[in-house]
């Protein structure tokens, strides 16, 4: 077997998910988010381990998204940012689980499971 | 990430938030304040037939059931958030909110009506009570992973067993009270201290 026939072959029957939640260290901070109405910098730091930098940036990708609304503002003389999962996010993280769920708990055959294969996969088998 | 998140990320992310919200104790203080006072009062109303006492029982009652989360809250705004970061557990809707609060009252009036239909001895209700309280903390502990609230389950329980099974030994329903809710003001205080030593207060801002 090639190596590409391999990847193609691992890559059978796998749910199309949003490569933007897929990523580990965004998958915490959005589900982090989901569990609460709104959280600041540093229990979102404290909560997925990551570092200040790293956090950073994965919240600008996921506000660039429209996944996370950021207030920034001041709490006395100290900076405070606030972050909230939009509808938006709120959504695409519902779907995310969705489409994970279906892939590991697979109904049986002509269930959920064949509702999220890729279209591809399908007409394979056909 | 701070633990394996193994299975629902959404489950995992509302574990950690109530180990969160439970780790700094000041809920325990609160609720253990409230127990002290409701017993103390209790105590004089039925004792001393004191009519001040019966209507700050029911100003004490209502505070809790209204304002309790707001107290905790600026108690936290206070001592907790600075040091640890700040989260907004997501409020329930309003109809859920509300039918759940109709389902609480309705059951502790079917209690409350059962409890003089059935004109139990009083053994009987300190048994009841004292199972009801054992449970609570029980469960509490088990969806907060808190080692300290089994404790209580375990005075709890232990104290009612013991009051039952000694002939001619009253069961007291105030003294648990009182007993549980000063245990869990120490318990809480001790979860305080470590969680101020765990989090010192931050130097700055967050980002």
């Amino acid at each position: 077997m090639t190596a590409s026939g391999s990847s193609q072959d691992t890559a059978r029957g796998l749910p199309r998910v949003d490569p933007l939640i897929h990523v580990p260290a965004r998958l915490a901070i959005v589900a982090t988010l989901a569990a609460v109405e709104e959280a600041d910098f540093r229990y979102l730091l404290r909560a997925t381990g990551l570092t200040k930098g790293n956090l950073s940036a994965h919240l600008s990708k996921l506000a660039d998204a429209g996944y996370v609304h950021i207030t920034k503002t001041f709490r006395g003389k100290y900076p405070w940012t606030l972050c909230r999962l939009t509808p938006k996010g709120r959504a695409a993280f519902e779907a995310y689980r969705q489409a994970m769920r279906a892939y590991l708990d697979p109904a049986p055959p002509g269930g959920a499971q064949a509702a999220t294969r890729a279209p591809d996969d399908a007409s394979d088998r056909s | 990430m701070s633990g394996p998140m193994a299975g629902d990320p959404l489950q995992w992310a509302e574990g950690a938030l109530r180990r969160y919200w439970s780790e700094d104790g000041l809920t325990d203080v609160v609720v253990g304040l409230f127990l002290v006072a409701y017993g103390w009062l209790f105590e004089q109303g039925q004792q001393h037939d004191a009519a001040w006492a019966k209507v700050l029982l029911v100003a004490l009652v209502l505070v809790v059931a209204l304002r309790m989360r707001a107290v905790i809250h600026a108690l936290k705004m206070r001592w907790v958030y600075p040091r640890a970061g700040y989260a907004r557990p997501r409020a329930l809707p309003r109809e859920t909110r509300l039918k759940r609060s109709v389902w609480v009252l309705a059951a502790a009036l079917l209690v409350v009506g059962l409890l003089i239909a059935l004109n139990l001895p009083s053994r009987v209700v300190c048994g009841l009570t004292g199972a009801l309280m054992t449970f609570l903390w029980a469960w509490i502990g088990w969806r907060n992973g808190t080692a300290r609230h089994f404790f209580l389950a375990a005075v709890s329980g232990g104290w009612v067993l013991w009051h039952l099974l000694q002939p001619g030994v009253v069961c007291d329903l105030v003294a648990l009270f009182i007993l549980t809710g000063l245990l869990e003001i120490a318990l809480g205080l001790f979860a305080f201290g470590r969680f101020l030593r765990k989090y010192p207060q931050a130097q700055g801002g967050a980002p």
